[in-house]
């Protein structure tokens, strides 16, 4: 009878600490609607007239070497301001450039923390965060020799010719003059517009957005049980913030893009940022080089959680992926995570295109 | 770790005894541990318990008719909270000249499920209510003339399908 009695508390005990361990633990990082306004920089003020000029600039091919590329070539409004594919079409016919094109949907917010607090003068800009600021960021594309600039050129020469084709152009020598009281149009101005429009791309009314200001209706049960099973897994831990990023670099281990000439390190380690998951729907493929199709095909690597890169060992992997709570992946839970990503969905954006652009070249 | 107390509390070293006459009606309690491996629910819970009480009434030697009421409860998530209630009615055979007999129960659960998640200016809390049909079917054990240990598998159509393990104390007629 006493064995008995013991064998029934030492199951008891078992049982109540497995079900403590089984607890889902505090997660310390917050999620949580986006603001409905957009902050910018002291030294680049918001107007109108700016985000009209930045538009036409950012769908005006003049801003390449060739003039066969604009900022839209890789950022389409139809497709989330990204362009759908694995890397994005480079400078000439056949050339890639080394990445995948990320949504500029939200880029305002880049750097956000959990909090909802952001500097954009320190905004971290692609998958490396080499630049802040968009007005910084607006360079590296027209710059790049595989993007917009084109190879064999001198950087500091081809500034040059730039802000010459543009200054030749009698109807953006009259905007810049509105906007900035200057009728010598140079690069920093033209960063400075573009910027401004793209402050305009913002998604801050998805149906998560709704749910996290209060509408507990917004989202439906499974979307709901997503949610609490993103944050079960942990994804919460780098995907933090209204934005549902951290902005921190980290070795995954991805893939490599077999196209691309050399393996891309990121950083220099392998490490590359942890990328927003809002507008997923309209973003795929996914990961910075395009190597995952779809969102079950992510959801399956970091189940793995090991490297698909041969360039990086499982023990260079970070600390965060290895602590993903992969008991929680079976395929249900993996569903319900998919749906709540896509309820961070929200196509209300600027899909317009200009009629014409001051340089007269064709927008498509 | 679900399946490893699972296993030690199979595997753990009880007296078992022979079984003995059983009455011809009587009252159970118990309380279970339920494991669900798929359904809604299990995007949720770990585990799921269950306070129930039958009433056993035997119509022969082998076959016992049970009626019973749960309180059905999840109570370790921090943001959900799953609560509810079930009624069923189910039949125990017990397998000649032995301390094992198989089950099968029916019958209809309601539950609520509370959750609140917090975000960095906000706080939403609202409740999901779920009403089904339930299925339930395993083998019983009985330790003691008084103790048995069941050991079954649970069907909540698409709220939960769960392992479950469950001891109860039987208050036999003197």
């Amino acid at each position: 009878m006493k064995k008995l009695f013991y064998s029934l508390f030492l199951f008891t005990v078992l049982l109540a600490f497995s079900c403590q361990k089984a607890k889902v633990g505090q997660i310390e990082s917050y999620v949580g609607a986006l603001p409905e306004i957009v902050n910018s920089p002291v030294g680049n003020p918001s107007s109108l007239e700016k985000i009209k000029l930045g538009k036409l600039l950012f769908f005006d091919k003049i801003l390449s070497g060739n003039n066969s590329i604009s900022c839209a070539t890789c950022h389409n409004p139809a497709k989330g301001y990204s362009d759908g594919l694995a890397l994005s079409d480079g400078y000439s016919l056949g050339v890639k450039t080394g990445r995948n094109s990320p949504t500029i949907l939200n880029a305002a917010f880049n750097g956000m923390d959990q909090y909802g607090m952001y500097n954009p003068i320190d905004a971290p800009m692609f998958y490396d965060n080499r630049m802040n600021s968009l007005e910084e960021q607006c360079s590296g594309p027209m710059l790049s020799p595989v993007e917009m600039m084109g190879p064999n050129q001198v950087t500091s020469d081809y500034i040059i010719s730039l802000e010459h084709k543009l200054n030749n152009i009698p109807e953006y020598r009259t905007l810049f003059f509105d906007v900035f009281s200057d009728s010598t149009i140079s690069l920093v101005n033209v960063n400075k517009a573009i910027a401004s429009f793209e402050r305009t791309l913002i998604t801050s009314n998805s149906r998560f957005d709704q749910f996290a200001r209060g509408d507990s209706e917004a989202l439906n049960a499974q979307e709901i049980r997503g949610f609490e099973a993103f944050n079960e897994a942990k994804c919460v831990t780098c995907h933090s913030g209204p934005m549902f990023s951290d902005y921190k670099l980290y070795v995954l281990g991805g893939k490599e893009n077999p196209d691309l000439a050399s393996p891309d390190s990121g950083d220099g380690t392998f490490a590359f940022r942890t990328t927003t998951l809002r507008n997923l729907s309209l973003t795929a493929p996914y990961m910075h080089n395009g190597m995952y199709a779809t969102l079950e095909e992510v959801m399956d690597f970091y189940e793995g959680k090991a490297s698909e890169n041969p360039h990086v060992n499982d023990s260079e992997l970070a600390k965060e992926f290895q602590d993903l709570n992969m008991s929680v992946f079976d395929q249900s839970r993996k569903k319900d995570i998919i749906a709540f990503l896509r309820s961070l969905d929200d196509d209300n954006f600027d899909k317009t295109l200009p009629l014409s652009v001051p340089s007269g070249l064709p927008i498509h | 770790m679900k399946l490893f107390i699972l296993a030690q509390a199979i595997f753990l070293n009880i007296d078992f005894v022979v079984s003995q006459e059983s009455k011809n009606y009587h009252f159970d309690v118990g309380f279970s541990g339920e494991i669900p491996f798929t359904g809604q629910q299990n995007s949720t819970y770990n585990f799921v318990h269950r306070l129930f009480v039958n009433y056993n009434y035997s119509t022969g030697e082998s076959l016992t008719l049970m009626p019973q009421l749960s309180y059905v409860f999840a109570p370790y998530n921090s943001n959900f909270k799953l609560t509810g209630i079930r009624s069923e009615v189910g039949a125990d055979y017990r397998l000649k000249e032995s301390i094992i007999s198989v089950f099968l129960f029916s019958g209809l659960e309601y539950s609520r499920e509370n959750y609140i998640f917090s975000f960095y200016k906000s706080e939403v809390k609202n409740r999901l209510d779920n009403f089904s049909i339930t299925f339930r079917f395993g083998a019983n054990v009985k330790i003691r003339n008084t103790i048995n240990l069941s050991g079954y598998i649970d069907l909540v159509p698409k709220q939960r399908s769960s392992l479950g393990l469950a001891f109860s104390y039987s208050f036999l007629k003197k």
